[in-house]
């Protein structure tokens, strides 16, 4: 009897205990955007599917105190995670009705899977507009998810719906779409005619294969249409093209090492009226040295942080300046310039009024420029204290003291300042 | 038991279609990450052991990265470079190598999405898939 007693006593505390883990183990879910630019998974290469770059929603479960998601399952009940069907994803332009895009195909993926086990999911959806400022992405879920955790707890997350950041899009977009060539000729609402715009921009991008030569063209104009403006047509245009050569030096494991830059930068820009036109034309090499010195800096008192390693800049730029308004002081057309970028960790976790605990660096970013046919050194220095709230989140406070020196664009006017600021980050 | 490397479809309830087996190791992955990373950072990540080959450096997961990623997206902003690209196409081949694809978003890198070492090694894994021949 007393052995049938001890069970029961035991059986009570199990389920006690279980529904406590439960209500401490909540299930996160996060959508964000994604994006493939190589090797798509099998289900998302059907006929009639986006090509490369395909840009992904992707779905991600993360259990409180449980840091390896393999242990979180997804188990299934009325909302199969497999299906389409199980997502709507609607979209609401700037100045448009909300609309529904359709997902074409759903991919878990991961060592999850073999045990059943759901980690992350990417959907695919049919379209995403182009423009994607002002723009608001949501998800709705229809039915009811149902984890199980490792502790045989179980937490349920109600049909909700969950809002997609447009900035992650953009993002992914900067750095993953040159990969294809991009033509976009649109015209925009107004009187007399509208605006047009047209971007072109195509990269021939070696950097997977390790070849030489990197190659990036952006064309951008803006264009007038309207009847009081067509003696302007262009309200602005530039022009970039960049050729250059990306590498790493020394072996992984040695004390001097890094990665490099060199190459080849144009450019041509101009304003609506035409009144400034220049043309630049240079080579630039920059590169992240990592040395014994700075190593060992850091190393005392950030062990724990990668740190980034300092980053010098060499730079000849020839500027072209095809038209010249008055308001701006006569410049060479030739010019140097030299840059030297570093963080020194100066403490952690210490105490500092308004911030409780705080971090503190002293942030170097020193640049030199040479105008050649002047024969004018300018410095441009920034000596900053910063201290930084120590918090896990990354919505903490900092303060920071920036004593700055140099000349300031465009006006090239002197200046040597004591500044003070606050941020907050959220 | 599956014997490692070997692939064999499975298919589970929840998702209505046959997927692969994931034999993705993490020590891998982690050498991978640390053997890019160390390019650009002031820390060490990547030593090398008694037979002359490479491998990470003891306690390379829990090395925070975020705020790292962050300046050196600042860095190219401001001197037209390109290291976010080499970073995260460093860490795509990498993997690629070791016979998986992965997901990972320039935005995923910048937005300091991943505070350690370890979190960005837990992603890779989580959305690997292996690549067929």
């Amino acid at each position: 009897m007393n052995i049938l007693m001890a069970v029961s006593r035991f059986l009570i505390l199990a389920v006690l205990w279980g529904s406590v883990v439960s209500a401490a183990e909540p299930v996160q879910i996060e959508f964000r955007f994604s994006t493939i630019d190589r090797n798509p998974p099998r289900n998302f290469q059907k006929p009639g599917f986006p090509k490369l770059p395909l840009e992904i929603i992707q779905l991600d479960f993360k259990v409180a105190g449980h840091e390896n998601k393999a242990e979180v399952r997804l188990s299934g009940g009325d909302f199969d995670p497999g299906q389409p069907s199980s997502y709507r994803l609607i979209v609401t332009e700037k100045g448009k009705a909300p609309r529904e895009i359709p997902i074409l195909a759903v991919d878990p993926r991961g060592p999850h899977v073999r045990a059943g086990r759901a980690a992350e999911i990417l959907l695919l959806p049919k379209e995403l507009p182009k423009q994607t400022q002002g723009a608001e992405f949501k998800i709705e879920l229809a039915h009811t998810l149902t984890f199980d955790l490792p502790t045989q707890s179980e937490v349920q997350i109600p049909p909700n719906t969950f809002a997609l950041d447009a900035k992650a899009l953009e993002t992914n977009r900067k750095y993953t779409a040159p990969l294809s060539t991009e033509n976009k000729i649109e015209v925009l609402n107004g009187t007399g005619g509208g605006q047009a715009s047209l971007h072109y921009h195509v990269r021939q991008n070696q950097i997977k294969t390790g070849d030489w030569l990197h190659v990036d063209l952006d064309v951008k104009a803006d264009v007038s249409l309207a009847s009081d403006d067509k003696h302007r047509y262009f309200d602005s245009i530039v022009a970039e093209f960049d050729a250059f050569r990306a590498y790493n030096f020394g072996r992984g494991s040695a004390d001097e090492q890094g990665h490099a830059e060199f190459g080849l930068a144009s450019r041509f820009e101009s304003d609506r009226d035409f009144a400034n036109m220049n043309v630049t034309a240079g080579l630039a090499y920059q590169v992240y040295f990592k040395n014994r010195v700075t190593t060992g800096l850091h190393h005392l008192v950030a062990k724990d942080e990668l740190g980034v390693a300092p980053l010098f800049v060499f730079a000849y730029d020839y500027v072209g300046h095809i038209s010249q308004s008055d308001e701006t002081p006569d410049t060479g057309d030739q010019r140097l310039r030299a840059g030297f970028y570093w963080s020194l960790p100066l403490f952690r976790e210490v105490r500092v009024p308004f911030l409780d605990v705080a971090d503190g660096d002293f942030l170097i970013a020193a640049e030199a420029l040479y105008d050649v046919e002047q024969g004018i050194l300018t410095d441009n220095t920034k000596l900053t204290l910063d201290l930084r709230q120590h918090t896990e989140k990354k919505d903490g406070w900092s303060y920071n003291v920036t004593y700055a020196r140099g000349r300031a664009t465009p006006t090239y006017k002197n200046f040597d300042a004591l500044l003070f600021g606050i941020k907050k980050w959220f | 038991l599956l014997a490692a490397g070997e692939v064999r479809a499975l298919s589970f309830s929840a998702y209505p279609y046959q997927t692969l087996m994931a034999n993705l190791n993490p020590d891998d992955v982690l050498l991978v990450v640390c053997s890019v990373l160390t390019r650009f950072g002031d820390e060490k990540l990547v030593i090398e052991d008694e037979n002359g080959r490479e491998k990470p450096v003891p306690g390379a997961s829990e090395i925070k990265i975020a705020r790292e990623l962050r300046t050196i997206a600042a860095n190219d902003e401001r001197d037209g470079a390109h290291s976010i690209s080499f970073i995260r196409e460093g860490i795509l081949d990498g993997v690629e190598q070791l016979g998986y694809s992965v997901i990972l978003s320039p935005s995923q890198l910048i937005n300091g999405e991943f505070e350690t070492i370890g979190h960005l090694v837990e992603h890779l894994m989580a959305s690997s898939s292996e690549i067929l021949a």
